[in-house]
């Protein structure tokens, strides 16, 4: 124990500072759910289904699973991060809610896939698994210098803010109710992970530096160019050539046609430019430029 | 002239004086029949006015005087005088007052007879609001070292060892509401206190997230020490502190902790029981060196047992403590605490021989040989 660096965390604040933060902790506590019991399994039946809608649904839960894993590490590197550095009570108190919320979303999403038929624990095409990695997440929330402020726009905005956007304009199609009830489960608490997201950046844009407005600037455009448009979260929009088989990149297309989740190219030519022109102009207002994006199939966006 | 000194330092004031009086009183009347009585007294210097200022008029209107109203702690059987646990010192004023029939009770001299009796319950609230804002300093490394354990395991296991993931990935939020819960407690208590002080922040500042995080550690040597060793101990002293609450409040809290305690302490040895068996030589020593490590340095220091800090720092929350027992708010007596940790060394001592790793006795001023 002598060998570590002593920490100081005393005096202990633990009155809340940020309001509306320690809100959606409260909010948290009584809105937990657990994956065995309220979803509607049993109305899952996944006999009814052609084999090719449910080996698409397979991949897509799984591929989604792979993705809520990434967060299980990522989430907690943030809230050790935030304790290391004293940050305030508030968001060490709703980090810790997230990270439990991240681990439900990853076993729903699981167990989904298991009820389908079977979770894949990998792409079938091992390279994609570039794609669907932390993208060295957990390295960038250790890194003193890279600033707060810029993980908070890149991952817990801008990542999480596309995820929603995905699932609010495509839970309508999810005519399953075992698969509509999961994703309306997930949506409920990243709407909380997101207002987080922006509150804390809101309440901070005051004291950002011209330093901290081009970290932020940086951070999100890798985002979005080297993991969103890598196929992170839908294997279409991977640039062309990728590493993923044809059934994997089809996979969110079929399912979501089978009303059993995912989205289909339509829905991401709709969705993808709108929450660019979105968040472009959230983050304006802290003096955030953030540039415009090429991208083989959705253009100039 | 020294004590003139003293009383003129700005560092000293009346209130502390008396508050430390009245903590020091109030822990000599742990497992005692007290009466407590008061009274007021006049300070009177007629004929003595000299060059004496700031004083007011005494009971007869025109000699210079002040007055007191002691609180004092008696030992019922005894009949002996414990010392004081509050007092109200004033100046009455020169100038009229109004009529004293049409002034409100808290206008009125005679309001000190219900500050006395106030005082006796302030005393108790002070001490139970220390005690839990110490659950709350003991609680909050559990936040980081639980995110650390569930790091290290994404880190180190890949796609394996999904169940333990998805348990820790629980915990931080666990051990954040029982943080917020003794907060809560405190604050209802009369305010949470968020400096231990020196002694107590030291006992308390361990460096567990570090720990769990070495790559140098065998993580079973870290599942041992934070979870098999100090983990059990701190849900047995909580079991042992739920058994003695009387308070319907603190019974919940402690029930309600406990409950997810049971869980930390199970998934430990769970664990420990499908890995250890597989552990090779080295990694089991690393493993009897984290366990001695966690009983010498950090439990032994003080960081559960406020008995075991270095004396001239404990005192007065082991006073807080020992009232907080008495009273059934959510403490249990030093000798109870005692017994629960050398039940736990004895308990976490059987569950270690099951894979042949020893836990050496250990001797300490406080505790003997355990």
């Amino acid at each position: 124990m002598s060998t570590y660096l002593s920490e100081t965390r005393y005096p202990l604040e633990l009155a809340p500072a940020m309001p509306d933060v320690w809100e959606l902790w409260q909010r948290a506590k009584t809105l937990e759910w657990d994956p065995e019991m309220d979803i509607p399994w049993e109305e899952l039946h996944p006999e009814r289904y052609p084999e090719e809608q449910i080996m698409a649904a397979r991949l897509h839960w799984s591929r989604r699973t792979w993705g809520e894993y990434g967060a299980i590490s990522e989430s907690p590197a943030l809230l050790l991060r935030f304790c290391l550095e004293n940050r305030l009570p508030d968001l060490r108190f709703f980090f810790t809610m997230r990270t439990q919320e991240e681990g439900r979303h990853a076993e729903a999403s699981w167990l989904m896939a298991e009820r389908l038929g079977g979770y894949f624990p990998q792409p079938q095409n091992p390279p994609t698994a570039t794609a669907v990695g932390t993208h060295g997440v957990r390295r960038m929330a250790f890194d003193p210098d890279t600033s707060l402020e810029g993980i908070f726009a890149s991952l817990v905005c801008a990542a999480e803010e596309i995820l929603i956007d995905a699932f609010k304009a495509t839970v309508h199609k999810a005519t399953n109710p075992a698969v509509r009830r999961l994703m309306e489960l997930i949506l409920r608490d990243e709407v909380r992970h997101i207002a987080f997201g922006w509150q804390c950046l809101d309440a901070w844009a005051p004291t950002f530096t011209p330093e901290t407005v081009r970290n932020i600037e940086r951070a999100v455009t890798q985002m979005i160019q080297n993991v969103e448009f890598n196929g992170y979260r839908n294997l279409w929009l991977a640039i062309e050539g990728g590493t993923a088989t044809p059934l994997e990149i089809d996979a969110d297309r079929v399912a979501c046609e089978a009303g059993l989740g995912g989205t289909t190219p339509e829905d991401e030519m709709r969705i993808v430019p709108q929450f660019i022109k979105k968040i472009r102009a959230r983050m304006a207002p802290w003096g955030v430029n953030l540039p415009m994006f090429d991208h083989p199939k959705l253009g100039k966006v | 002239m020294a004590v003139h000194r003293f009383l003129s330092s700005p560092y000293v004031s009346v209130e502390a004086i008396l508050s430390t009086l009245g903590a020091r009183t109030a822990a000599q009347c742990v497992g005692r029949d007290i009466l407590v009585v008061q009274d007021t007294t006049e300070i009177n210097f007629a004929g003595r006015e000299g060059k004496r200022r700031g004083f007011g008029p005494a009971g007869n209107g025109e000699a210079l005087g002040f007055f007191i109203h002691p609180v004092i702690a008696v030992d019922v059987e005894e009949e002996a005088v414990i010392g004081p646990v509050h007092a109200a010192i004033w100046t009455r004023s020169w100038e009229q007052k109004e009529a004293r029939k049409s002034r409100p009770l808290e206008e009125k001299e005679s309001m000190r007879w219900v500050d006395g009796c106030q005082a006796s319950f302030d005393i108790l609230r002070e001490a139970a609001r220390l005690v839990w804002s110490r659950r709350a300093w003991g609680a909050y490394p559990g936040l980081a070292e639980n995110t650390a354990l569930l790091i290290r395991f994404c880190l180190e296991s890949g796609a394996a060892g999904m169940d333990a993931k998805l348990f820790l990935s629980f915990r931080p939020a666990e051990e954040a509401k029982h943080l917020e819960a003794c907060f809560l407690f405190a604050k209802r208590l009369g305010g949470y206190e968020s400096d231990p002080g020196e002694a107590v922040a030291r006992a308390s500042n361990h460096p567990f997230a570090q720990m769990a995080l070495d790559p140098d550690l065998p993580v079973e040597a870290v599942v041992a020490a934070l979870g098999g060793l100090d983990d059990q101990l701190d849900l047995n002293l909580c079991l042992s502190h739920l058994q003695r609450s009387r308070d319907e409040a603190a019974r919940q809290v402690l029930r309600l902790i406990a409950g997810d305690k049971q869980r930390h302490v199970l998934f430990a040895w769970t664990l420990l029981a499908d890995r250890m068996p597989r552990l090779d030589a080295t990694s089991r020593a690393a493993v009897t060196e984290a366990l001695r490590d966690m009983l010498e340095r950090v439990i032994l220091a003080g960081y559960r047992n406020t008995w075991l800090l270095p004396a001239g720092a404990r005192e007065p929350l082991l006073a807080a403590e020992a009232l907080t027992a008495e009273h059934g708010l959510g403490a249990s007596t030093v000798a109870q605490e005692k017994a629960v940790v050398r039940a736990t060394l004895a308990q976490v001592r059987e569950r270690l021989a099951t894979w042949a790793i020893t836990l050496a006795p250990v001797n300490h001023p406080e505790l003997g040989r355990a």
